[in-house]
């Protein structure tokens, strides 16, 4: 798999479970998460990074995203979380 | 005709008796004192004498108690609290769909031909802990990936609208139809948590201002006030504050038995006349992020059990959990086409007074969501309209006759319909 696809659907929470309040997320910092296509047709739920969540309406379906893997300590374990970030592609914006 | 549409029970059942307890943050009461409220509630809903040592056999729903209130194995506790030991109690846990498996555990017990009469009910007890622990205890009952990602109920609410409003064209005006419609049943419910219309909702805010001597808001009518972002914070996108059920403790109670001795307890009892039950997989596996597949199963078996379809159904309880919800579940029953159920709302379809009114309780949205109990007092509510005893909020009717209720639990992991028909 390349680790590259488009996003289907995503929310921004303003109110995040605890694990993620700890990392700094919540009213004034949202945080993005998502179901994202892989190019493989394969659909995954991820963190969504490098998008604006004060403005849930400029992250629309289709941006291409692409994996980045983040460290981060969810639930009882310690381990990457399935995180995407935007990607630029030649001839999008 | 498949084979989840000919399933039949061995033995018909009827509900004879239906009561649940005030539904609110009640922390005067423990789960064993709101389940008591729900039996005593139920037992004067009995119209013949009832003998609770006829009962044979117990199906309780709850979701996690085990986090909420530190004790779980509520099967033993409830049945001590009713006096009913050693008579086998058994505890079911499908998320918010918790009573609406008790429900079909309970008329399989008695269709089975093992037991004549037999007590559901479902409790939940939430409100002892902060507004972050229960979103934490209610995660429990999403898929794991969902979690490990960062995800929240409202969360995967706020995905699944975002999805149905690229799809089908749909804005936050039309969810707001579903939060005003509800407030608005809720008013009329006395057992109702959120009891107000958001139009009182309104005007109590404006005196409280005038009160304090703080500036008096000036919205114009009801989505002006549910577009205020003061008024109405956003949650996840676009799920905001009057998008989502509250945080509720309560319980409900139904009374089963045999058909053919349905009569020495009731004079006007109600027939089984379909379940039914399906399972999902979560966000990342739907084809379609706008439809719940263990709904549609649910209904497809409860519908082929009753030989009824989605016009027959004159009423129904929907698990709108956020509003979102309800759009979905009214499209996934096949009460309005895909795509089409927000504007039935907007239309005014699903009113109290008009084609098919949806959530007259108020719903899981307003009446509240003490989640191991809705699925029960789902059918609380179809027992009282079929009989004509829903106070203000009665469908104004003389021709009711079949009434359903739809439960949810997760993400979209389990579901149950349930048709109950006056005969």
């Amino acid at each position: 798999m390349k680790g590259t696809g488009r996003l289907v659907a995503t929310t921004c929470i303003s109110v995040p479970p605890p694990a993620l309040t700890k990392e700094g997320y919540g009213r004034s910092n949202p945080c993005c998460t998502g179901v994202v296509e892989l190019d493989e047709s394969v659909r995954v739920v991820a963190r969504i990074e490098g998008v604006n969540t004060q403005d849930p309406d400029s992250i629309s379906a289709g941006m291409p995203v692409e994996i980045v893997f983040h460290d981060a300590k969810m639930i009882s374990r310690s381990k990457p979380v399935v995180t995407f970030r935007l990607r630029s592609v030649p001839g999008e914006r | 005709m498949n084979r989840d549409q000919q399933r039949k029970l061995a033995r018909h059942v009827a509900v004879v008796g239906a009561g649940m307890s005030t539904f609110g943050m009640l922390r005067d009461r423990n789960s064993t004192d709101l389940f008591l409220e729900a039996f005593r509630d139920m037992t004067e809903s009995v119209d013949n004498e009832f003998d609770p040592t006829a009962i044979d056999a117990m199906y309780f729903g709850n979701f996690t108690n085990d986090f909420f209130v530190s004790q779980s194995h509520w099967g033993a506790v409830l049945a001590d609290a009713l006096g009913h030991v050693p008579r086998p109690a058994t505890r079911t846990e499908g998320a918010c769909a918790s009573s609406g498996l008790a429900f079909r555990e309970a008329v399989f017990a008695i269709a089975s031909g093992f037991y004549d009469v037999v007590l559901v009910g479902g409790v939940e007890d939430m409100s002892g802990r902060s507004t972050a622990e229960v979103a934490e205890g209610l995660a429990l009952a999403a898929m794991p990936c969902e979690r490990e990602v960062g995800f929240t109920f409202p969360g995967v609410f706020g995905v699944i609208a975002g999805a149905y409003f690229e799809k089908y064209g749909a804005t936050r005006e039309h969810l707001m139809n579903v939060t005003i419609q509800n407030h608005n049943n809720a008013e009329l419910n006395p057992k109702a948590q959120l009891n107000r219309s958001i139009r009182k909702i309104m005007e109590d805010k404006t005196r409280y201002a005038a009160d304090r001597g703080d500036p008096i808001p000036t919205w114009l009518d009801e989505k002006e006030f549910l577009r205020d972002a003061a008024a109405n914070p956003v949650v996840a996108s676009p799920i905001h504050l009057f998008d989502c059920c509250p945080i509720s403790d309560g319980a409900s109670c139904l009374l089963l038995v045999a058909e053919d001795i349905a009569h020495r307890f009731s004079d006007n009892p109600l027939h089984v006349a379909g379940i039914g039950q399906g399972s999902g997989r979560g966000l990342h596996a739907a084809d379609d992020l706008t439809s719940f597949e263990a709904t549609r199963q649910a209904a497809e078996e409860a519908y082929g059990m009753a030989g009824l379809g989605p016009d027959d159904i004159q009423f129904a309880e929907v698990h709108d959990c956020f509003s979102i919800a309800q759009i979905m579940h009214i499209e996934d029953l096949g009460f309005f086409g895909p795509g089409k159920g927000f504007r039935a709302i907007a239309d005014g379809l699903t009113r109290l007074d008009s084609l098919k009114p949806i959530n007259t309780s108020g719903g899981l949205k307003c009446k509240g969501h003490p989640v191991g109990a809705t699925g029960a007092a789902q059918l609380v509510e179809v027992w009282l309209q079929l009989r004509q005893e829903a106070g203000r909020r009665q469908i104004p009717r003389d021709d009711l006759r079949i009434g359903a209720a739809h439960n949810l639990g997760g993400t979209g992991g389990t579901s149950t319909f349930t048709i109950l028909e006056r005969r």
